[in-house]
């Protein structure tokens, strides 16, 4: 490992400004620990060598008079396979979408592009961004660099894995009910969601349109905010986008000095990893020690996130997977010959058990008869959980809790059953329902079978206090200490 | 036989394209007769990632059409899905409007002054157009996916096919009259579904049938008739009717089962999450009322009491609001007393050349010579200076070019003959070549006159003064005895 | 009759146009029963009168009615598994549709 793959992105950036490596230089090491770590991870589906170094150049050929440099120029990004890059693949994790190349670039691609970034390859995910464990894409798993045989968390567990094992400094996820949170806490990474529509959406393969969020990953709180400064701001192209300037890029460092910190009890029940819930106590400290003063909140609707959120889920889901019928795009598979033949075998053959399970419960949960018990119940739920937060956030300013209940778990654990996997968001689904900015930071880690492995603690904020919770997760994290790079313990087996 | 009386209870649904520059969720023209595919771009062909965003002149057309028939506007509206697969849905699911229409109530009063109520406005995207091809494939072109639509529903307030169609003459015009479509049928502006049961008189209503596929007024008619009919054969012949969706097959003019009840489709409708619902405020009601013409109806009236024009001149001149248009403005450069005249000129001239196929413009508005142009015309009328004969001619030419017809006089010398001698003269020989005119006009045949009349107006080239001529002649017959 | 869970399962996937076989609904069937009794504790809770949350922005943005450049046909058409001459060919599929006439139902 060369000194400068342990460079956050604003020290990588800084050091090319400087001199003391080209962009190019960046780029390959990026793309040479892709090919080495990565493959051992799996966590590429898809690496674009060529494209990325003729971006690198060309930032390296820019003349010194050609302006202030964006604020990732030269650093080396990855994106989740969900992500439109113009003329690359973005398969979801996929058969349905393989061999696809985006026709459009993203808004969010295009502003990182914008500000000097150089995609290097797209990030294994959970297929169509379904699943906590990164187990249920159509070309392998991804494994975790703390313990290969553990997962690294999912729905973006490639983009998790890729920056906790310093493949990249960031890479961009995307956050339906805990999809970046999640793995940023089992791989020891910083993961920030946003407030609902404050990145833009175009360019992101839905999931669940109402929750879907393109957050990132990283390993120190000052890159979370810098890459959210870039691809932050309103959009034409998204109507549900804030109309709101992009967050700070480099904004003063955060005071907490009687910040009010919320604990919820429903988020240590007694049941709750011994292991978790001292690594998290230990973060709560931390932030008491820089000066918050920590309250007890009630959130008594907690309960009934999990099944709210995969009826809501679901249901737009089963909607938005309805385009890959085997018309426009992709693959297609012939079936008996009809056009209504054709696509029901398109989509048998293209997509995964865990994806068809959940296009099945949202269709079932919005057709006649079961919609006003299910979808309409859930969207209404789903309001009663909102007022928790708003009422919480009337006594204090941010919330503190575990991002996950349990560290990283073994493959093939919890394939088997899906509700003991819909289980592992239990802590995050709320946060994603009410639409609220919340963050993971590492707090610790616990033992397991001999290897240690992180434990993340989750920082949700007020609707719209996306800086707020930056700055919280930015002093922390500062507070702790670097970031470790995962030692990729097992990988040579 | 049977006595009993059957009464028909029919309601419509219209689709109606709105008259945009672009379609309801993308940049994309809303254009007719293009290339295949070449009016799309992600977001109308459903494309991973993609996402709509309204063309808030569509929501504004959509208020106008709300607004010209008298519907209630709801203070918000939102969008939903509406799910279903087909090869020309390119998301695989509608964005249309379920529970929350933007608008409800209205109606339209028919000539006979039976009121047609809506239910019910919505709007949605169009689909885009699949053609079948004489092989085992469908060709799919989606310039037409996203097109903006308002679909109207009536109450089944109809009962006969005369009534349907007077509806959709009204509905067509007042849309027109709005600005909100060109409801050209011809290109798929305007569609129609037709709603439709027959029970005994003083019965309840009966089982309904929905007929599909109607892309004619005529059609329309058609298949109502041929429905009543079918239905009342059914009954009559001690059969049911099934609830079930038919399809109007113009060639055969009978319609067919399409799908039955049991395979009505689920169409799963759930707010759409990536549209934020629409509020309207009160400024754009206010404008959009302002932007309002003064329905056709009204305007026939007027013609009528202040122009003094007959019921069928002010109906073919409000029988299109460009056609109206012009003649109002034509009214206004105009001394009064001229309306009969320039209504002349426009229906037997300009409208007549624009079904001929000389003329390229396919509108009044699009013709090259302008409403004061005609007020111009027919002032030369008024003065003397041409016949009415030859204003005839020279519109003809007017709009081919667009030039003044003062100009177009001189140039073919259509400028009357005021040079009593010349027109003494051509009188002179016309009296010598018909003498029994002489006579017949002595002994009180006026009308006599004509033949001699005629033969001057011939030598004239048709530009001597016919009042001039006719008096001339009066006056040799009277100085010849 | 395969028992209610897995004939909900056949059911729901023609909804869905996903061709599940009878192997597959039998195993599907079960998870599926499990997913739904255990989100059951919804119907615990009483939600008369609250609103229900369906989309989480609140303003709409929209857009001027501009003619924005559309793509190259080519850039998509040529990205279908059966373009012909500039349309996406399909199997042939008529008469029957799920929903309206020739020239679009809506
Ligand atoms: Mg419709
Ligand atoms: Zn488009």
């Amino acid at each position: 490992m060369t000194r400068f793959e342990s460079y956050d992105a604003t020290a990588l950036r800084a050091a090319i400004l400087a001199g003391e490596l080209s962009a190019e230089q960046a780029t390959r090491a990026a793309l040479e620990a892709a090919e080495s770590r990565g493959t051992a991870l799996g966590a590429f589906l898809h690496v674009e060598g060529d494209a990325a170094l003729a971006r690198a150049r060309a930032l390296d050929a820019r003349s010194r008079t050609d302006g202030e440099p964006g604020a990732l120029f030269g650093v080396p990004v990855a994106l989740k396979a969900n992500m439109c890059l113009a003329g690359s693949p973005a398969s979801c994790g996929s058969r349905i979408l393989e061999g696809w190349r985006a026709p459009y670039d993203a808004t969010f691609v295009e502003r990182l592009l914008d500000a000097g970034a150089v995609p290097i390859g797209a990030t294994n995910m959970d297929e169509f961004a379904m699943g906590s464990s990164c187990e249920n894409s159509a070309f392998g798993v991804t494994r975790n660099p703390w313990d290969v045989s553990r997962t690294p968390g999912g729905s973006s567990g490639g983009s998790a894995a890729a920056v906790a094992a310093g493949i990249v400094p960031i890479a961009l996820g995307s956050d339906t009910g805990g999809s970046v949170r999640q793995p940023a806490a089992l791989c020891g990474t910083l993961g920030f969601k946003p407030t609902y529509g404050r990145v833009s959406r175009y360019g992101l393969i839905a999931y669940g349109s109402s929750l879907d969020q393109v957050s990132p990953f990283a390993r120190s709180g000052r890159d979370l905010e810098r890459v959210m400064g870039v691809i932050s701001g309103a959009d034409g192209r998204d109507s549900t986008c804030i109309e709101a300037p992009p967050l700070a890029i480099e904004p003063a460092p955060q005071d907490l000095t009687g910040l009010r910190v919320g604990v919820p009890a429903e988020y240590f029940p007694t049941d709750l990893d011994a292991g978790v819930r001292s690594a998290v106590e230990a973060g709560i400290d931390e932030l008491r020690t820089l000066g918050a003063e920590v309250h007890e909140v009630r959130l008594p609707h907690t309960r009934y996130a999990i099944p709210t959120y995969y009826v809501v889920a679901t249901a737009e889901a089963s909607s938005n997977l309805a385009r890959y019928d085997g018309v426009r795009y992709a693959t297609r598979a012939t079936g008996d010959g009809s056009l209504q033949g054709m696509i029901a075998a398109t989509r048998e053959a293209g997509f995964g058990d865990e994806v068809k399970l959940r296009i099945l419960l949202g269709t079932y949960v919005l057709s006649s008869g079961y919609y006003d018990a299910w979808y309409g119940k859930a969207s209404r739920v789903r309001t009663l959980i909102a007022r928790d937060f708003e009422t919480a956030f009337g006594e204090v300013d941010v919330i503190a809790c575990p991002t996950s209940p349990s560290p990283a778990f073994a493959l093939g654990e919890k394939t088997d059953d899906p509700v003991a996997m819909y289980l592992s968001d239990v802590m995050t689904v709320p946060a994603s329902l009410a639409g609220l900015p919340a963050a993971s930071v590492p707090c610790g880690a616990l033992e397991r079978d001999g290897r240690e492995l992180p434990v993340g603690l989750q920082l949700i904020g007020a609707a719209r206090d996306d800086a707020g919770v930056l700055g919280c997760a930015r002093a922390l994290q500062e507070a702790r200490g670097p970031v470790a790079i995962a030692p990729m313990e097992g990988a040579a087996r | 036989m049977s006595a009993t009386t059957w009464v028909p209870v029919i309601g419509l649904e219209v689709h109606c394209q709105l008259g945009t520059q672009t379609k309801l969720f993308c940049g994309c023209a809303n254009r007719f007769g293009a290339e295949p595919n070449t009016l799309t771009c992600p977001v109308c062909t459903g494309q991973p990632g993609a996402l709509p965003v309204l063309n808030q002149h569509a929501f504004d057309l959509a208020l106008r059409a709300a607004l010209a028939l008298g519907c209630d506007i709801a203070p918000w509206s939102k969008f939903d899905r509406k799910n279903y697969f087909y090869c020309d849905l390119p998301k695989g699911y509608q964005i249309s409007q379920y529970d929350r229409p933007y608008c409800s109530g209205g109606g339209i009063t028919l000539a006979s002054g039976k009121h047609v109520r809506l239910t019910r406005i919505h709007m949605e995207e169009d689909a885009g157009k699949a053609v079948h091809d004489a092989g085992n494939t469908t060709r799919v072109d989606l310039n037409r996916a996203g097109v903006p639509l308002i679909e109207s529903v009536t109450e089944a307030d109809m009962t006969s096919s005369e009534e349907a169609h007077a509806y959709l003459v009204a509905l067509k015009e007042i849309l027109q009259y709005a600005g909100v479509s060109d409801c050209d049928m011809e290109k798929g502006s305007l569609r129609c579904d037709v709603n439709i049961s027959v029970h005994p008189e003083d019965e309840p209503w009966r089982t309904k049938v929905e007929i599909k596929n109607l892309n004619s007024f005529r059609n329309v008619s058609l298949a109502i008739e041929h429905e009543i009919g079918r239905q009342i054969a059914a009954y009559e012949a001690g059969a049911a009717i099934a609830q079930e969706t038919r399809l109007f097959d113009p060639d055969r003019g009978e319609t067919r089962t399409m799908r039955s009840k049991e395979n009505e489709a689920d169409y799963r409708y759930f707010p759409e999450p990536d549209l934020p619902p629409i509020p309207v405020d009160a400024a754009l009601l206010e404008r959009e009322r302002g932007l309002l013409p003064e329905p056709a109806a009204e305007r026939r009236a007027r013609y009528r009491t202040e122009l003094g024009l007959s019921e069928y001149d002010a109906g073919v001149l409000t029988s299109e609001r460009g056609v109206a248009d012009f003649f109002e403005a034509a009214v206004r450069a105009s001394h009064d007393g001229t309306a009969k005249d320039l209504t002349n000129l426009i229906t037997n001239e300009l409208l007549a050349g624009l079904a001929g196929d000389e003329i390229e413009a396919s509108t009044i508005a699009e013709l090259p010579c302008k409403p004061h142009q005609l007020a111009e015309l027919v002032a030369l009328t008024q003065d003397g200076t041409i016949t009415k004969k030859a204003a005839r001619s020279v519109v003809r030419e007017m709009m081919k070019t667009g030039r003044s017809p003062a100009e177009l006089v001189r140039e073919l010398g259509l400028e009357q003959v005021q040079d009593t001698g010349q027109i003494e003269a051509w009188c002179r020989s016309a009296l010598e070549a018909k003498p029994q005119v002489i006579d017949a006009v002595r002994g009180g045949n006026d009308k006599a006159i004509g033949a001699c009349m005629g033969a001057v107006m011939q030598a004239s080239g048709g530009s001597a003064n016919p009042e001039a001529v006719r008096d001339t002649l009066l006056r040799l017959i009277r100085e010849s005895d | 009759m395969e028992g209610p869970d897995v004939d909900l399962v056949l059911e729901t996937a023609a909804l869905a146009r996903l061709e599940v076989d009878a192997g597959e609904a039998r195993t599907l069937g079960p998870q599926f029963a499990a997913i739904l009794k255990h989100f059951e504790v919804l119907s615990e809770l009483d939600v008369e009168g609250v609103e229900p949350t369906s989309v989480v922005s609140t303003e709409l943005q929209v857009r001027t009615d501009e003619v924005r450049p559309s793509m190259p046909r080519d850039a998509l058409v040529g990205n279908a598994p059966d373009p012909r001459e500039g349309f996406y060919g399909v199997p042939r599929a008529i008469p029957k549709r799920d929903a309206g006439g020739q020239g679009g139902q809506s």
